[in-house]
């Protein structure tokens, strides 16, 4: 329990997947102008990674059984594409509501780097993770996803109303800001949830 | 009615024959580079075991870890010198600062530590990543370490300079080298003027 | 547009990081150092020219309603190409660029490209763009781990695998390790993009006048 807690606050902190990894900084960076379109795009990406975390798990240990892991890569991506199309047509069917919130987000979440970069971090030998401990690495990863985007897009809805030089606007300022954020967790990694917990 | 099929069949049938290209070309990828990644894999392992006792000539790795071993314990190798056992390295991955410290520690036959070599971390640059260098893992206080003598930071009490700024990571080496003297103690029973209850509570220690 | 245009295209007017801002990922990843900026923009430069040529040469073949997945396919088998290539060859830079080389994968420029200009032009013209665009990439990475590498580190054009082990510009107490943290990476090319904002502005205010005198 106690190693699914300290993946859990690595993968939200300390090595937060937008802030500290750079993975999926495309939708950081393009769907954080408003809070609310942040909030979905955060939602589906979180329950995207954390549903190919799980069957790019299993994949692998397929491929493993038939010596292709040099398929990795195809295979991943392709099980994500399929994934991310199975999603929106099951919520299309079943859950409008929810369809109608995620939907436009779902399409974009094949080609973010977060969900196939956890995929392969899942595999990675030196991490050794269980099929749990993946799982719960990229729900997690999910999980720092959203903070961040959400942190990012309430700032950047107050700086809209800053004065700001011509060559400033846009992605400029909005990286500076990133950087800031990023600053902030910087201080997260000289935490010791092991102390703390008492081990 | 027979063309739509027609149509579906002709999607199913390009994105299979795709499909199946690519695998085949990388089929032929794989066979080539495989042999040679392995073995500059196999190349680096033995680089740097040959690094960390400088005795041994060739080394054969343990198939199981030894009973009682430290959790940050991964590998462990027997290094010979002329068919003689020459000693242990043995590869350990304790926490530091940003992640895992991948590091080898050799372990001479006379129980003295033989060398070490950081193999991988995620330290912070500049700080924490000085634990590669010489000016620390060559300090005096390390170099003289070994069953009996576990090496610890001044601030816990020992003899070892902390990299300033860098205790954390200082500290995840320190226990990376205690464990693995633990591990060749194990091995080594018989060595001389082994107080090794010492390095066995130290190592405690180390661990909070 | 005449084919050096398509080529020069991808270098400036569109330079993928500075104007396209596409790719950012790998860009603030692995821009800590010259050497690794180097080794990530030929790779890419390498799936992007093969993959913007294949898909060229299949875009009468590829049915409209499976593209996407069809160039996926193509486009991850060049990326695995290059990833067992480089693991074969320097296994040092590859340990380095570790996750982000399978990430090419997922690379919007790629893709990108794929789709808005391999899948309608020519393969001759898909040649240079795929070029262009990967060089316009490669010399974006250039110019950003430039500044960060010495800032940081202290050092420029550190290469491991290659025995040289850089240039020492800065000493131990003066560098600035943020550049080569996350931090540091967001800041840097923010700057640098409203420095190349600004300088575009300024060309174009140019060009207007210059025009506008010759009338």
């Amino acid at each position: 329990m106690t190693d699914l807690l300290l993946i859990s606050f690595g993968a939200i902190f300390i090595n937060n997947f937008v802030l500290a990894r750079f993975l999926g900084i495309c939708p950081f960076l393009g769907v954080s102008k408003k809070l609310e379109t942040a909030v979905g795009m955060g939602l589906a990406v979180t329950f995207v990674m954390t549903m190919a975390s799980a069957i790019t798990y299993g994949v692998y240990k397929l491929l493993v059984l038939f010596d292709l892991e040099y398929l990795d890569t195809i295979t991943f991506i392709l099980v994500i594409a399929v994934l991310v199309q199975f999603v929106e047509m099951i919520l299309r069917k079943y859950s409008p509501g929810l369809y109608q919130a995620l939907g436009i987000y779902l399409p974009l979440i094949t080609t973010n780097c977060a969900v196939l970069g956890v995929a392969i971090i899942n595999i990675d030998p030196s991490e050794g993770y269980s099929f749990i401990q993946a799982t719960v690495n990229g729900f997690s990863g999910g999980v720092g996803f959203t903070l961040a985007i959400i942190l990012f897009a309430g700032l950047r809805e107050r700086l809209e109303f800053a004065p700001l030089p011509k060559a400033m606007e846009g992605f400029p300022i909005a990286l500076i800001l990133a950087g800031l954020i990023s600053i902030a967790f910087l201080g997260f990694s000289g935490f010791r949830l092991q102390a703390l917990l008492g081990l | 009615m027979a063309k739509i099929a027609n149509e579906q069949l002709r999607l199913v049938l390009v994105l299979t024959l795709i499909a199946a290209i690519s695998g085949g070309i990388l089929a032929i990828v794989n066979h080539f580079t495989e042999p040679r990644i392995k073995e500059l894999e196999r190349q680096a392992t033995n680089e740097a075991l040959a690094l960390c006792l400088p005795g041994a000539g060739d080394f054969q790795k343990e198939e199981s870890l030894p009973a009682g071993a430290g959790g940050d314990v991964s590998e462990v190798y027997h290094g010979f010198d002329n068919n003689e056992p020459a000693g242990v390295v043995v590869k350990v991955e304790p926490r530091g600062y940003g992640g895992k410290v991948t590091m080898m520690v050799g372990i001479a036959a006379q129980g003295k530590v033989a060398g070490i070599k950081v193999l991988s971390h995620s330290e912070t640059s500049g700080l924490g990543s000085k634990i590669t260098e010489d000016g620390f893992l060559q300090q005096e206080a390390i170099r003289e370490g070994g069953l009996g003598k576990p090496p610890a930071l001044k601030q816990d009490g020992g003899k070892v300079e902390a990299i300033t700024n860098a205790t954390i990571s200082s500290r995840a080496v320190i226990r990376g080298i205690n464990q693995a003297l633990a591990v060749a103690e194990s091995f080594f029973t018989s060595t001389p003027g082994g107080p090794g209850d010492e390095a066995e509570a130290e190592r405690g220690d180390g661990e909070e | 547009m005449k084919r050096w245009q398509v080529f020069t295209n991808g270098i400036f007017r569109e330079n993928p990081i500075f104007r396209l801002v596409l790719g950012m990922c790998p860009t603030l990843a692995i821009s800590t150092a010259v050497a690794n900026a180097l080794g990530m923009g030929l790779a890419a430069t390498f799936v992007l020219v093969c993959s913007n040529v294949i898909i060229s040469l299949l875009r009468n073949v590829i049915p409209d309603e499976v593209r996407i997945p069809c160039y996926i396919v193509v486009v991850a088998t060049f990326v695995t190409i290059v990833d067992k290539v480089m693991a074969a060859s320097a296994p040092g830079l590859h340990k380095v660029l570790g996750i982000f080389i399978p990430l090419i994968v997922v690379n919007c420029i790629i893709l990108g490209r794929a789709e808005a200009f391999a899948s309608k032009n020519s393969v001759g013209r898909s040649f240079m763009d795929g070029l262009g665009m990967g060089l316009g990439f490669t010399l974006g990475l250039l110019l950003l781990s430039a500044i960060r590498e010495p800032l940081g580190e202290g050092t420029f054009l550190v290469a491991k695998d290659f025995g040289f082990p850089g240039l020492g510009l800065i000493s131990e107490g003066n560098r600035a390790k943020i550049f080569v943290m996350a931090p540091g990476a967001f800041i840097t090319l923010g700057l640098l993009l409203a420095g190349i904002n600004k300088l575009a502005a300024k060309l174009t205010a140019a060009r207007a006048h210059t025009k506008k005198g010759g009338e």
